[in-house]
Parts: structure tokens; sequence; C-alpha cells
């Protein structure tokens, strides 16, 4: 008798437990997939305003977009190692494209 | 008196040295034509006009056989009918220009004193649109304004490119164009003159580099095995990009002020519109 | 010499883009192609 009680007792937790932790899950999926870490997310955001900066000065580099819209779909699978890479990438580039404008002009002859 | 002039000749060799926002255009122009002239002097001036093809003969042979019969014909025959083609108030695109459009596109563009701004042909068109209640076309696109002015430039060929630069204005747009040309962008690291003045006819890519004289007369072009129509100021984004710069707006600022200095640089060559490059 | 391979020459006209400094190529890819001109 004892041991069907347990049995029973044993059951019914056991269902409670794995509900429970059934609706967990079912509680995970309908939240949003995993959040950026914060240096990613810092990356990504001095990305794009090194990316905006460069375009309002139009010294805005093709390699510096492209970097950019590689770290922006890495960030949407919350990849933060690429976003990080690719972050970099846009913003060293988008860097350089502005300090482009400090080049002087070529029209000197040799 | 001797130290008085020696003074005056050192500030005048620092005027005569300083950047060329100091040379005229015309300076500027007859700089660049003969350059182009003291390395290559077997090209005659006027076969400018053919910039890459004038250092091939075959390249040259094959766009003459091309131009015999061009098969981009029925792309300026949709042009013809654009031009044609009456505004809903009965007025026509001939209407807005002197000559029913005949030999005015080698005055564009031109400086407008009363906009403060610079007039490409392509505007022109767009001005004639509005005056007459049509929606204005999007200059980058080219199955409007690119079939239009496709046709409408042809009714000029043969003219000379005649620019105009005078003013305060103009000459500011002018030199904004010409520090366009000068200017290094993209991740290349290239300014227009890396190649189309310090490397004019060598080969990049398998194709030879056009001079800078020239370059302005011959557009739109048809290129390539899809003969893509490409207006001048495609060609500047399509340039802008292979060097890996982000390109500027077609029919912005940038570009109508880099054509105004282009096209002025093309002074007294020929014009002649929708021919086929490679 | 820079990681482009080539003197930092301060000349305004020069045409050779900067390889490495704005990377174009990486350090492998530079050492590669010295390695095929050095070959040459």
């Amino acid at each position: 008798m004892n041991s069907r009680r347990i049995a029973i007792g044993l059951l019914v937790w056991g269902g409670l437990v794995m509900g429970t932790a059934g609706q967990g899950a079912l509680a995970a999926e309908g939240d949003s997939r995993p959040a950026l870490s914060a240096e990613a997310a810092e990356a990504l955001a001095r990305a794009e305003s090194s990316v905006a900066q460069a375009t309002a000065r139009k010294a805005l580099w093709t390699t510096a977009t492209s970097a950019l819209a590689q770290a922006q779909e890495a960030a949407r699978k919350a990849d933060n190692a690429a976003v990080m890479e690719y972050a970099a990438v846009a913003s060293e580039q988008a860097s350089r494209g502005m300090a482009q404008l400090d080049s002087p002009l070529t029209n000197q002859q040799h | 008196m001797k130290r008085a002039t020696w003074i005056l000749s050192c500030l005048g060799m620092l005027a005569f040295s300083a950047d060329a926002m100091s040379v005229s255009p015309e300076q500027e122009r007859l700089k660049s034509v003969q350059a182009v002239q003291k390395k290559y002097p077997d090209i005659k001036f006027e076969d400018y006009v053919y910039g890459a093809l004038a250092f091939s003969a075959d390249a040259k042979a094959q766009y003459d056989n091309m131009m015999a019969f061009p098969p981009f014909e029925s792309e300026i025959d949709k042009g013809r009918a654009l031009w044609e083609t009456p505004f809903r108030n009965g007025r026509h695109y001939a209407d807005c220009f002197p000559g029913g459009g005949k030999n005015v596109a080698g005055n564009y563009p031109y400086y407008d004193e009363t906009m403060k701004k610079v007039v490409t042909f392509e505007m022109a068109l767009n001005q004639c649109r509005t005056k007459n209640g049509e929606a204005a076309y999007k200059s980058s696109d080219m199955n409007t304004m690119g079939l239009l002015t496709a046709y409408a430039r042809t009714l000029s060929d043969g003219m000379l490119m005649n620019v105009k630069v005078k003013g305060d204005g103009a000459l500011a747009a002018f030199e904004s164009g010409r520090r366009f040309f000068y200017q290094r962008r993209g991740q290349l690291n290239f300014s227009c003159a890396s190649c189309h003045v310090g490397h004019v006819g060598e080969i990049l890519r398998t194709e030879y580099l056009s001079m800078l004289p020239g370059q302005a007369t011959h557009w739109p072009a048809f290129r390539g095995g899809d003969y893509a129509l490409f207006t001048l100021q495609r060609r500047y984004s399509a340039c802008n990009q292979l060097v890996r710069a982000v390109p500027m707006e077609i029919g912005g600022e940038e570009y109508n002020n880099l054509e105004y200095f282009h096209s002025y640089l093309s002074n007294g060559l020929p014009l002649k519109a929708s021919v086929f490059r490679k | 010499m820079d990681r482009s391979g080539m003197p930092r020459a301060a000349t305004p006209t020069r045409a050779m883009p900067p390889f490495g400094k704005n990377g174009i190529l990486t350090d492998t890819e530079i050492n590669k192609v010295v390695d095929y001109v050095y070959g040459l």
C-alpha cells in the first residue's frame, strides 16, 4: 500500500515536474532567440555609427557596408563572435574611408 | 630695388606653383590635352572621342562594324517614341529647346545663376516634363530617362562640346567637379585621375584606359554583350563601385559638378550619342 | 616598408593600392603574392 502510494506520488510529482519543464520549454520557444552579448551589441552600435558618419561625409566604402550587413545578419542569429568580427571590420573600413578625405589630390605631377 | 624685385619674383613663383585652383578651366583643359599629345603624339586630337578604342585598331574595327548596324537600334527607337509622344497638354520636348532640340546637348551642362547649380541635359529634359505637367523621370532609371536621352542626344551628333564656365558660382562648381575627379576614393584608393590621367593608354583588367579629354562626348553608351544602357553618370556610379566606393546619387550635386568639369575638359570635340562600348 | 610591401613614399599620384593598410589583402595573401613574384 505504501509502495503504491509512493509510486503514485512519484508519478504525480514527475508529471508535475515534466509539465512545468514542458511549459518552460514552450515559454522559451515563444520568447525571442537568445540575446546578443553586451559587448557584441556595443560593437555593432559602434559600427553602425561609424558607417552612418562615413555616409554623411560621402566617404563610405562598399567594404564597410557589406561588413556591417554581415554583422547585422550575425546579430539576428545572436552569433556574438561573428558580430564582433564583422563589426570591427565595418568600423575600421568606415574610419579609413573618412581618413581618405584628407589625402592629397592626385593632380600633382611627378 | 633689387630686394623688392627678388621678393616679388618669389611671390610670383609661389602663386604659379599654388594648387591648381588658380589654374583657369581653359588652362586645365589645355594641360590635359597636351599631356595626352605628349604621351601619344600619333593619336589625333579628334580621335580622343574614341577613348580606349584609339589604342587598338582591332577594337576600333569591331566598334565600326557594330555601329554599321547597332544591335541596340530598337532601344534608340523606344527613346524616339518617348521624345515624339506629346505631353498631356499637347506640347512636345522639341518645344522646350532651341532648334527643336537639334545641336543643343553640347551646351550642357551649364551653370544656372538663378538656381545656383549645374544643370545637365537630363535635368533640362526633366524641366521640360515638369513645365508641361508631367512627373519628372528618375535620373537613374535607364528605362525612362536613359532611353529618352539615348535618342534626344543623337539630335546633337557632330556638335562640338561647348561648355561654358563663367562667374564665381560656375567656377566653384567646376572646381568641385575637378576636386572630385582628383580625389582618392574607395578601398582601392584610386582617383579618376589615377587611371585616366596617370595611366592613360595602359591596360587595366584587359582594357585600355581612356584619356580624360574626349571621355564626356559619347554618352549614353550601350555596353558589353548585353548592350546595357549607361548614361555618363551611371558610368560614374559603376566606376566608383569598381574602386569599392559607395557611389553618389545619379543626378545629385556631386555627379552633376563632376559632369560639368568632365564635359568642359572635352570642349572642342564632337559629340556622338548612343554608341557601342565593350 | 609597409604591409603592402612598398616603401611609403609621399607621392600624391602613386597608384599602388594600399593592399595591407586598407585590408584589401590579408597578410597571408600578401605573403603568397610576394612568394610568387620572387619566383618569377
